[in-house]
């Protein structure tokens, strides 16, 4: 069997850790202002400084690559996990065919 | 963007969302809506982009519907019990400890000939009787006792019973083979003791 992602996601020993993300309001809005304020200006490493010290706050309004990775490995290791969850048996001719993975049963079909 | 968060998955699929670009119907909606946000009116922008309909962007509700889908599955996935397993490998001859076997010299009335039961030196092949040899003494066998005067009794009754250490069991005349090979063949196919419905057994 081949083994999980283990780069963003935890599963199937841990299940994703839900981000409760909030859409940007008046509350958070000073941050959110000075951020947009030094990239406009192009203050790129301070605008990243500002995230970095702010991120518990600031990570329930922000979706970035790590995001998506998270979610897509998450899935990844969830379909791996639903998949050898269930045996299944394979009725193929030839071993080249047969798509299962560890403990799943291969039965040759002959020529 | 109105699209309700929950998963009710697994009590029922969850309905797709069919995420897709804004058209030009929308455009003035969504032109507001930034207004509002390059403003820093956010608050007012929440307020007023929820309500409408037909508006799809990255909102907060599109994102934890997603996370909220995958954590249902997976905490469903993990309360599945343990797979079962469908397949069983059962070996449906019976094997006998030798020490339960019992040897005499001479023929009970109630004994079993040996000829009722099979050998083999291992559970696919059948061995030809006629090449196996019992004998009394390892060593001695060029003159061992043909196996169809030997008996074979389930438990012990009688009184002169042979020693079994003293016996060897060969499948040919070359090779001797170790009696805890000896496995005794009831005959009839059954299934498994502990196979169901569900099971498949070879």
């Amino acid at each position: 069997m081949s083994e999980y992602s283990r780069e963003f996601s935890n599963f199937p020993s841990e299940k994703i850790t839900k981000h409760n993300f909030k859409n940007v309001d008046d509350t958070i809005a000073s941050i959110i202002n000075q951020i947009n304020s030094l990239r406009s200006q192009g203050l790129y490493n301070q605008a990243s400084r500002i995230i970095q010290n702010n991120y518990d706050i600031l990570s329930h309004y922000i979706v970035d690559a790590i995001t998506f990775r998270t979610w897509e490995e998450e899935i990844y290791n969830t379909q791996k996990y639903a998949r050898q969850k269930q045996q299944s048996i394979y009725f193929d001719a030839s071993e080249e065919d047969f798509d299962g993975i560890e403990e799943d049963v291969w039965i040759s079909g002959g020529d | 963007m109105s699209c309700n968060p929950v998963s009710y998955f697994p009590n029922k699929v969850d309905e797709m969302i069919f995420f897709q670009d804004n058209n030009l119907e929308n455009v003035e909606v969504m032109n507001h809506y930034n207004e509002l946000i390059t403003q820093g009116k956010y608050t007012e922008a929440n307020d007023y982009i929820s309500p409408q309909e037909g508006i799809y962007g990255f909102f907060a509700d599109f994102f934890n519907l997603i996370e909220n889908r995958i954590y249902n599955t997976q905490e469903y996935l993990l309360s599945k019990p343990q797979k079962k397993q469908p397949v069983i490998y059962y070996d449906e001859e019976e094997h006998y400890s030798i020490n339960d076997l019992h040897v005499f010299a001479y023929i009970e009335e109630e004994d079993m000939p040996i000829n009722c039961f099979h050998i083999f030196t291992d559970t696919d092949e059948d061995e030809d009787l006629s090449l196996v040899r019992l004998f009394e003494d390892e060593n001695s066998n060029e003159d061992g006792e043909s196996i169809n005067i030997m008996h074979v009794f389930a438990d012990c009754y009688a009184e002169i019973e042979e020693d079994f250490s003293s016996v060897v069991l060969f499948s040919d005349n070359d090779e001797q083979e170790s009696l805890e090979n000896l496995y005794i063949f009831t005959g009839e196919e059954e299934p498994p003791p502990n196979a169901d419905i569900d099971t498949i057994w070879i």
